[in-house]
């Protein structure tokens, strides 16, 4: 698999403060990729290492087979965190003069720019300026700005910071267009279910390191699996479960007056939800209720980000 | 180069088609022809103001009669010889002749530069001063009429005294409420200087009519010079424009620059402000960013001065054959290239020297207040050329002058003062090498602050940290 952006050992840091510690990942080419990170992780800083714009102090990039350089940035789209666009010109005008900056023609970067306004609903406002235009509009704008010389990465972060449902929704349509088209994509974000629903693999970072890239199968395997079963009130499941790799523990009531108990039995390696059930009924237990536990991207991160604060919170200057 | 040209066509772009350039080119021309204008007009619109004399037997007030009528005579002689030399109609000894004819048949001295000149406005004042009745004989009387709680009758209707002259023996006293208008106190002191001498010398038994053919028969001066264009040597304005264009060129630099170098600063902290940097580095390199700006700014202010010289070029092509032959060899300087060189190259630098800084200055800034506070030393830096050059106008030999045309920030004001004196060609040369010289190390001290800014995100805290550990380091 080919790996247009790859990061080595990379290292930033601003006087005593280590934004980046030594991390070190890679693009695959065709996917889309979750960049994902609390606020403050170091998110920005690598994604404008990876860039160029800055350079890193110890480690190497590679983008499209050599350091960043202006030519390969010519096949990256990038739509920075902090946004904002000239104010005094029109839609129009500044799609194509960012296009025209990625080397397309003038009357190319004026039909893409025309063309991408149609299709995302703004054709109305490419006369305007984009002081008059909405935050949202003004937004999409940019957005638009960033795909109109066809990348074949494009670089987000935080993408739908800012938008509305609506246009988020309109955004992660537009994400996957393009990786339909063939773009990589890496974008980053602390909202976790834009990333289970767009991203083939993902990077986790907290406190300027890597501590996670993988796929999202991968990401859940970093956590122990639960399920819940309910039994009534004299039946006791630890019997069931205590002779093997499992894990069985009573919670406590909800409601005083309930006639039956729950039980949270901890996965062992391998182990599915089914095959908890499944040796419960063969156990003859007369099941009341059961919680398959479906695992969340966001218990994941929490729980990551949370052993990372313990490890490295405070290791940050010096 | 190609996305050069696209940076600095967006700059040149956005400030082109705002109105606020337009305004800006109208306003300039406008504004220059009020300021010089101003003084003279607010001079000659100042209502008349009455004065009254006591204690006096008639011959104080008569003298400071002549005196505002000799000093009218003498603005209006200027012109009628000013006038003739110009139009280059006839001679101005006889066309005085005429003006004093016309002086002595009654006519005032506004009314005679009409008769000798029709069409021309009136250039000389009319008297400022009146004297009236006094309207009481005894001072404290007339302080009501002083402060302004009574007023007297005159040939401009009511009005209160500006000023009260009390004569007594050997003693004139001015009162006046206008402690700062020093105009009439100032007349009235030249009228006794007068009295006095008439005084003396009949004491002498010199008559006063021999006095007045001495006066006439003061021998007239010529100014010559031996490098005067002339052949006679003697000075005329053409030997003189060369420091008068000197002086109007360095000014218009100084305006020129102060007025485009503030589009890089506000369009630098617009792309701050407006988070631009990042999108912008990814398209092109920090030094073509910075170029470009540099550059598109250079054309809008050439877009300018092209206007300006393409108007005033035109205006002069019109009034060729009106124009008087002083003010044609004044314009002829203008175009003259040991001027024009050295003024280009001076703009140029200049302009890269400072708009660098403020471009520099922009990028640390999110908003104009904070670019203000920075701002405070370079306006310092900018006042004093501004101070210097109506001086260097009487002086232009000072060693001061030299001195400070060597240091950069001033070089490219100060060096086009230096010209019209001829100073060695290397020494000019020189200036304009070290002025290259340093415009490159702002240049590259202003990039790394551009870098700083734009790429670091280092703004106003970083400005104060930075000072803060070099007082510190003073300190230790």
């Amino acid at each position: 698999m080919q790996h247009p952006l790859q990061l080595s050992n990379v290292t930033k840091r601003f006087g005593s403060f280590t934004a980046v510690h030594d991390v070190s990942f890679s693009l695959p080419s065709g996917q889309i990729v979750g960049f994902l990170g609390p606020n403050g992780a170091g998110k920005s800083t690598s994604l404008r290492l990876a860039l160029g714009i800055m350079s890193p102090d110890r480690g190497e990039i590679d983008l499209f087979g050599g350091p960043p350089s202006l030519s390969a940035l010519r096949r990256v789209g990038f739509l920075p965190e902090e946004r904002g666009l000239y104010k005094k010109m029109t839609a129009r005008n500044v799609i194509a003069y960012f296009g025209r900056l990625k080397g397309l023609s003038q009357s190319d970067a004026l039909v893409r720019a025309d063309a991408l306004l149609e299709r995302f609903g703004l054709a109305e406002f490419r006369k305007t300026r984009i002081s008059r235009l909405s935050k949202g509009m003004a937004q999409k704008v940019q957005i638009l700005s960033t795909f109109v010389h066809e990348p074949d990465v494009l670089i987000l972060d935080e993408p739908f910071s800012g938008l509305d449902p609506v246009n988020q929704s309109e955004l992660e349509q537009l994400i996957r267009e393009q990786h339909a088209r063939g773009t990589t994509i890496l974008f980053s974000t602390h909202v976790m279910e834009h990333a289970e629903r767009l991203c083939d693999s993902l990077i986790l970072i907290s406190h300027g390191r890597k501590l996670f890239e993988g796929n999202l199968a991968q990401a859940y395997a970093t956590q122990d699996q639960h399920v819940r079963i309910a039994s009534s009130m004299n039946t006791d499941l630890t019997s069931t479960f205590s002779d093997s790799a499992y894990a069985i523990q009573r919670l406590p009531l909800d409601d005083e007056t309930s006639d039956r108990v729950w039980w949270l039995i901890t996965l062992p390696n391998g182990a599915s939800a089914q095959d908890a059930l499944k040796r419960a009924i063969e156990a003859g237990i007369p099941i009341e209720g059961f919680d398959p536990g479906e695992q969340r991207l966001r218990d994941v991160f929490v729980s990551l980000v949370s052993q990372a604060e313990a490890e490295f919170g405070g290791r940050r200057h010096g | 180069m190609g996305k050069l040209f696209l940076i600095a066509r967006r700059e040149y772009l956005a400030y082109i088609t705002a109105w606020g350039f337009w305004f800006g080119i109208l306003i300039t021309p406008l504004a220059l022809f009020l300021g010089l204008s101003l003084p003279s007009l607010i001079e000659n619109t100042q209502p008349v103001r009455y004065y009254a004399v006591i204690g006096d037997d008639g011959r104080f007030s008569q003298e400071l009669d002549r005196q505002f009528t000799d000093r009218a005579d003498r603005a209006a002689m200027g012109i009628v010889e000013q006038q003739a030399r110009f139009l280059g109609a006839s001679d101005p000894e006889e066309q005085l002749d005429q003006y004093e004819a016309l002086r002595e048949q009654g006519r005032t001295p506004n009314q005679a530069l009409s008769d000798l000149f029709p069409g021309l406005p009136s250039l000389v004042s009319d008297r400022d001063f009146v004297e009236v009745v006094a309207p009481a004989n005894d001072l404290e009387s007339l302080f009501p009429y002083l402060t302004g709680q009574r007023t007297v009758p005159g040939p401009s209707g009511n009005r209160s005294l500006f000023a009260v002259f009390v004569v007594s023996d050997g003693e004139v006293a001015y009162w006046s409420e206008d402690v700062v208008n020093d105009s009439l106190s100032g007349t009235g002191k030249r009228a006794l200087e007068r009295m006095a001498r008439t005084d003396v010398f009949t004491a002498a038994g010199v008559d006063e009519n021999i006095l007045q053919q001495a006066r006439a028969s003061v021998w007239p001066m010529s100014i010559r010079s031996p490098t005067a264009l002339n052949q006679d040597n003697e000075v005329s304005a053409a030997d003189k424009a060369p420091f008068f264009i000197s002086v109007g060129f360095s000014f218009l630099l100084w305006m020129l620059i102060f007025s485009v170098v503030n589009y890089l600063l506000t369009g630098t902290i617009e792309e701050r402000s407006n988070k631009i940097f990042d999108t912008l580095l990814t398209s092109v390199s920090l030094p073509q960013l910075l170029s470009g700006k540099l550059i598109g700014v250079l054309m809008l202010s050439l877009t300018l001065i092209s206007i300006w010289a393409g108007s005033a070029g035109v205006m002069a092509l019109a009034m060729r054959d009106s124009l008087p032959p002083e003010l044609a060899s004044v314009l002829n300087e203008a175009i003259n290239p040991r001027l024009v060189i050295p003024t280009v190259i001076s703009f140029i630098l200049g302009y890269l020297m400072f708009g660098s800084i403020f471009l520099a200055l922009g990028s640390l800034c999110d908003t104009i207040q904070e670019a203000q506070s920075l701002m405070a030393p370079i306006i310092i830096i900018m006042i004093i050329p501004f101070v210097i050059i109506p001086v260097s106008l009487a002086n232009p030999d000072s060693i001061v002058l030299s001195i400070l045309s060597w240091v950069p920030v001033l070089s490219p004001f100060l060096i086009i003062l230096r010209v019209p004196n001829d100073p060695p060609l290397w020494e000019l040369v020189l200036l304009i090498v070290w002025m290259g010289v340093f415009t490159a190390l702002i240049i590259w001290a202003a990039s790394r602050v551009y870098r700083a800014g734009a790429v670091h995100g280092a703004g106003m805290n970083e400005v104060r940290a930075w000072f803060g550990g070099l007082f510190k380091r003073k300190a230790a």
